[in-house]
């Protein structure tokens, strides 16, 4: 038998912390493509079930485009059964009290509540404050059946009690657990749980900002339903990758070398005209570089489907090159770096400032 | 820096012009209006070219205030000595700037040299025109107490690259721009307006702070409602099961009730027939239809039999008929044979009749026709005979002319005879042939005609002897108009007659009236099993009645035995121990509960309702929401942007700080050196000390006066004229401390009292010391020293 576990979907994400108005706009509607293009997947690859764990939506506010996808995605495939299990993001969502659920749409509650696919029992229950706890503690499935369990919510090996989201793994162990289902965390995650099984974050199915970059998409199960024994594949399925590319330019001085600098690190990451990049420019630079990461991000424009150029060099101050500098420029660079009251940090901004302006100024 | 001579060609009012200057005091007296004043501009146009160009005011643009006033080209020529070595400038100037020239030459060689540009002002005393006007230069209508440029800072602060200072005042006023554009104080300042907008952007959010609450509210009533309905999904499914039990309830009464109507119909049959069955009152062996069938078989068997007899008996009419044919007819059946065949040979006879007719009328037409063609016969003899007689003549008259006569008209006439008697031979000759054959024929026609009418007439004769033969052996008269009708009756009486006998034989044969009469004892005793007693006759009736009955016991036995099918079938498929007994589940009825169901669906349909106008206004509440969380986002990118503004401005305030301080510490360095050169200046002039004077970093210069320290601006004309005068020298000696510039003072003491004149003039000579002085005065005769 096989299942798709993946989770943190977030559809409708608002994304728009990097993306302007209309390419955010076309990005949440990927996302939800995305989700109809997975279950696509499930039916091509005749998968019996899926299981999302949780923020399949952003919040609780879902646009009616997406509400229609999802559900005529899932109405679409009634051969394929579709296990949702809210999370901290969509805990108040559209299915609640909808009345016309697709019949192979199941769901869970705050209790723990089994659904038996096949001979595979899948249980899943949505953690809060109150039940945290005592859910994962009380958790006794038969032993002797093959048991998939779906959560939401951060892995620990200590224990955290009063935090909802916490997912004590010691508490899941060696209960006969054959595959824990995992969501909340948006990169892919496997360990081993005890002797005979692993847990499982999928991670997000795909990733919406730079601090989303790297592979995204789902675990694809194979259980072998004689003996239990669960295969589990991580399948990239993002339509974008996200690259957040680390561009040291320590010794470099003027934006024609930054650029090429640039262009040749970027070379060297395996990103298509289809994904998105940002370059963070690292390392240390002269207070008198000349930096436009204005014209860099233009001109890396063109390569990707979006570009982000992010400065977060450090400037350095050579204090010994003004000190025999007779002129004002070097009388000001000499009295900002001697002010006891100011930051490393400032002087080295107020003399960049200086500094361009005496270089805008003729 | 030394102006040893020049020579103006044509220079404002000045034309064709030489002077020579020595070092020291140069004083050049004359009245007004003489060109004191045009002399010194020229010296100063020899060294920063003109300025003003562009400018309308005459006063302003040097072009067209020193353009000779008869017009043409100006210019001249100015030797000067700096650094050791002598140079000879060389200016023209024309109506426009591109028509200028200018040439530098080495005074000892007359080389061109490029040791200067064009200004060599610039390169010579490192300031320009401006600063030149505000130093050294005393023009015409220059204002004496002058205020310091950079270019004057920065030389005064002997500094390596003046270009620096020069741009403080443009930094610092596109610092003092960005800062008013970013400024949170200004309408116009970008913080301000970012400020402006945040505040508009808070009053959003604090209009939409309820929304959250609100939306909260309709959530955790929806919670309610969803938990009612829960509630009453469970009570729903309470009365489900209730109604279950209720209909079950239902259902026994239901069959209780079947199975009394059952049982009482099956009492009600089971009576019908016992009834029917007294009715039929059968007391003989076996079923009760048994011997119905019997007597039924019997009865039919007596009637076939009788039937049988009825058929062949004869009748009184055809005994009497019978009777009278045995005595009348001895032979029926030869008479019949015998009446029949002289029947046939009559109507034989009677068409024989019209056919001898016929014959007879035929021999009478060929015996005429005979008789014709025997005439004919001998005509067509004769004219044989001629056709001979004249063949024969003719040939005699041939014969004849050969023989004897040989006369042409015997040849003639006998050659014509032949002819003519050939073809007579020939046409009659043939022709009385056919006609004996024709004749030989019709006589034989005849005869055989007359036979034929011989037979015919011997075959009517017997005819009628046969008939008169068989009616008279049968005792009826021969009459020969009714013969035929009387042998047709004779016919038909053998016919009759014989048919007589033969139902007389048959009824011989089958006569069963003993068997009848043991059928009938036999039927009787059946009969009297059912308590009948019929006669012969009542057979059919009592058959009838006893099939009806047994009919009538057939269908009571049925309908009783359908009845006690269904009665058991319904006691096989049911517990009769339990539908009889009387432990319900439930005192409802499906109807009561029915009720109760509707009440709770429509509650539910009412809460449902009620969640989905709840679920509308949270969509419309967490609209509000998402557009509040956008606000808020446009706020924090607001305050973000304003953040970053403020620090901006900040970074912009410290640099304007940090670059201010370092350009007065720049300055700082002649301060010393200005106070002292400002102090000796003062000294020389009014003889007193300048320690009420102060000295700026901006080379400001204050008058301290009742505790309080007075811009210098404030005072009189010729004071303020005499701390100008005594700056510029200041700032010379301080500029300059290596070979020094000429000094150019036109007029400088104008506004000086007599006192001060003196001091004035004290302060020429001691100056002159050092510097060589262009002094240009109307105080005196106007003498070129």
């Amino acid at each position: 038998m096989k299942l798709i576990h993946c989770a943190d979907l977030h559809l409708d994400s608002r994304l728009n912390t990097n993306l302007s108005r209309d390419l955010a706009s076309e990005r949440r509607r990927e996302l939800t493509e995305n989700f109809k293009d997975l279950v696509a997947y499930g039916a091509e690859n005749s998968v019996d079930g899926i299981l999302i764990c949780g923020d399949m939506f952003d919040t609780a506010r879902v646009t009616a485009f997406t509400r229609n996808t999802v559900i005529k995605s899932i109405e679409d495939h009634p051969e394929i059964a579709f296990y949702l299990l809210k999370g901290n993001h969509d805990s108040e969502c559209f299915v609640d009290g909808w009345e016309d659920l697709p019949d192979n749409l199941f769901l869970f509650d705050k209790e723990w509540r089994a659904y038996d696919l096949k001979g595979v029992k899948i249980y899943g229950a949505e953690l809060n404050e109150n039940n945290s706890l005592r859910l994962q503690q009380d958790f006794a499935p038969d032993p002797s059946d093959i048991n998939i369990v779906m959560l939401h919510g951060q892995e620990t090996e200590t224990g955290s009690k009063d935090k909802a989201e916490a997912i004590n793994i010691r508490l899941f162990k060696n209960k006969g657990i054959n595959y824990l289902a995992l969501g909340h965390v948006h990169e892919y995650k496997r360990e081993t749980l005890d002797g005979m099984s692993v847990y499982c974050y999928p991670g997000c199915l795909e990733g919406r900002g730079f601090d989303e970059a790297g592979d995204h998409g789902f675990v694809l199960l194979d259980i072998d339903t004689d003996n239990g024994e669960v295969r589990d594949t991580f399948v990239p399925f993002a339509k974008r990758k996200i690259f957040a590319v680390p561009v040291d330019i320590t010794g470099l001085d003027n934006t024609y070398d930054i650029f090429s600098k640039v262009k040749d690190t970027l070379s060297g990451i395996p990103a298509t005209p289809k994904d998105m990049v940002k370059v963070i420019l690292t390392g240390e630079v002269d207070v008198e570089c000349e930096k436009d990461t204005a014209y860099i991000e233009k001109n890396l424009g063109s390569d990707y489907y979006f570009t982000r150029v992010s400065d977060e060099t450090s400037l350095k101050v050579n204090l010994q090159s003004f000190m025999l500098d007779e002129t004002l420029k070097g009388e000001f660079v000499r009295s900002v770096m001697a002010a006891e009251e100011l930051s490393e940090e400032r002087k080295a901004r107020i003399v960049r400032m200086g500094l361009d302006l005496f270089s805008e100024v003729k | 820096m030394k102006i040893i001579s020049c020579h103006i060609a044509n220079f404002g009012k000045l034309h064709d012009e030489d002077f020579s200057f020595t070092s020291g005091l140069n004083e050049i007296k004359a009245n007004n209006g003489r060109g004191k004043s045009t002399l010194a501009a020229f010296i100063k146009v020899m060294l920063y070219g003109l300025e003003g160009d562009g400018k309308k005011d005459e006063l302003v643009s040097e072009r067209k205030r020193y353009n000779p006033w008869q017009g043409g080209t100006f210019g001249g020529t100015m030797t000067f000595e700096t650094a050791g070595k002598r140079y000879i400038i060389s200016r023209t100037f024309g109506n426009k700037p591109a028509l200028d020239t200018f040439e530098l030459r080495d005074a000892d060689t007359n080389l061109v040299s490029n040791d200067f540009s064009d200004k060599p002002g610039e390169d010579i005393f490192r300031i320009n025109a401006e600063s030149f006007g505000r130093t050294v230069f005393i023009g015409q209508d220059t204002d004496i107490f002058s205020k310091t440029t950079d270019d004057i800072n920065a030389k005064l602060g002997n500094i390596t690259d003046a270009m620096d200072l020069n741009r403080f005042a443009l930094i610092d006023e596109k610092i003092k721009n960005e800062l008013n554009s970013l400024s949170a104080t200004r309408k116009t300042g970008e913080i301000y307006k970012l400020k402006d907008e945040v505040s508009e952007l808070k009053a959003v959010l604090r209009a939409g702070e309820g929304t959250e609450a609100a939306a909260e509210s309709v959530r955790a009533r929806m919670e309610e409602t969803r938990a009612e309905i829960l509630s009453k999904q469970e009570i729903k499914a309470g009365l489900t099961s209730l109604k279950k039990a209720a209909s079950r309830r239902e259902k026994r009464l239901s069959d209780r009730n079947t199975y009394m109507i059952l049982s009482d119909e099956y009492k009600a049959k089971e009576d019908s027939y016992r009834e029917a069955l007294n009715t039929l009152s059968y007391s003989g062996p076996g079923q009760y239809s048994d011997n119905f069938e019997v007597i039924s078989a019997k009865t039919a068997e007596l009637s076939k039999l009788r039937l049988s007899m009825a058929g062949v008996e004869l009748s009184a009419d055809e005994r009497a008929r019978l009777d009278e044919y045995n005595g009348r007819i001895v032979d029926p059946s030869g008479t019949l044979k015998a009446s029949e065949a002289a029947s046939h040979g009559l109507i034989a006879a009677g068409a024989r009749q019209s056919e001898l007719k016929s014959k007879e009328s035929m021999l009478s037409d060929l015996e005429f026709e005979h008789d014709n063609t025997i005439q004919k016969g001998k005509k067509t003899g004769i004219f044989a005979g001629l056709g001979t007689c004249g063949l024969l003549l003719g040939a005699a008259l041939i014969l004849a002319y050969f023989l004897a006569f040989n006369e042409t008209v015997l040849l003639i006439s006998g050659g014509i005879l032949v002819f003519v008697g050939i073809v007579f031979f020939v046409l009659f000759g043939a022709r009385a042939s056919v006609v004996r054959r024709d004749g030989d024929m019709l006589l034989s026609r005849i005869e055989k005609l007359k036979g034929e009418i011989d037979g015919i007439n011997e075959e009517i004769e017997g005819a009628g002897r046969f008939a008169s033969d068989t009616l008279t052996a049968n005792g009826i008269l021969y009459n020969e108009n009714t013969a035929a009708s009387d042998l047709k009756q004779l016919y038909s009486d053998c016919f009759d007659h014989l048919n007589l006998l033969k139902k007389q034989e048959t009824f011989r044969l089958n006569d069963r009236t003993e068997e009848c009469d043991r059928l009938v004892t036999v039927i009787k005793s059946l009969f009297a099993d059912y308590g009948l007693k019929p006669e012969e006759g009542e057979f059919p009736t009592c058959l009838a009645v006893i099939n009806r009955k047994i009919d009538a016991c057939n269908t009571a036995y049925r309908l009783f035995n359908d009845a006690l099918g269904r009665k058991a079938d319904f006691e096989n498929s049911h517990d009769l121990s339990e539908l009889m007994a009387d432990d319900d589940e439930t005192e409802y009825t499906l109807e009561d509960v029915e009720s109760m169901e509707a009440s709770v669906d429509n509650k539910l349909k009412e809460l449902k309702e009620n969640l989905d106008i709840d679920r509308r206004q949270l969509e419309d509440f967490m609209e509000r929401l998402e557009s509040l969380e956008e606000t808020a986002d446009t706020l924090a990118s607001k305050e973000a942007s304003i953040k970053e503004k403020s620090e901006l401005s900040s970074v912009l305030e410290d640099t304007r700080k940090y670059l201010t301080g370092a350009k007065e510490s720049l300055t700082a360095r002649y301060m010393g050196p200005l106070t002292e050169g400002f102090a000796k200046y003062y000294g020389l002039i009014t003889g007193g000390p300048a320690s009420d004077y102060m000295i700026d970093a901006n080379t400001e210069i204050t008058v301290f006066q009742d505790g309080l320290q007075h811009s210098a601006l404030l005072l009189s004309s010729g004071y303020k004229d005499l701390v100008g005068l005594c700056m510029r020298l200041a700032m010379a000696d301080a500029m300059y401390r290596e070979e020094k510039p000429m000094l150019i003072m036109d007029d400088p003491f104008v506004n000086f009292d007599d006192s001060n004149f003196a001091g004035g003039r004290r302060l020429l000579d001691k100056a002159g010391e050092e510097y060589q002085i262009l002094y240009f005065s109307c105080r005196g005769t106007g003498q070129n020293n």
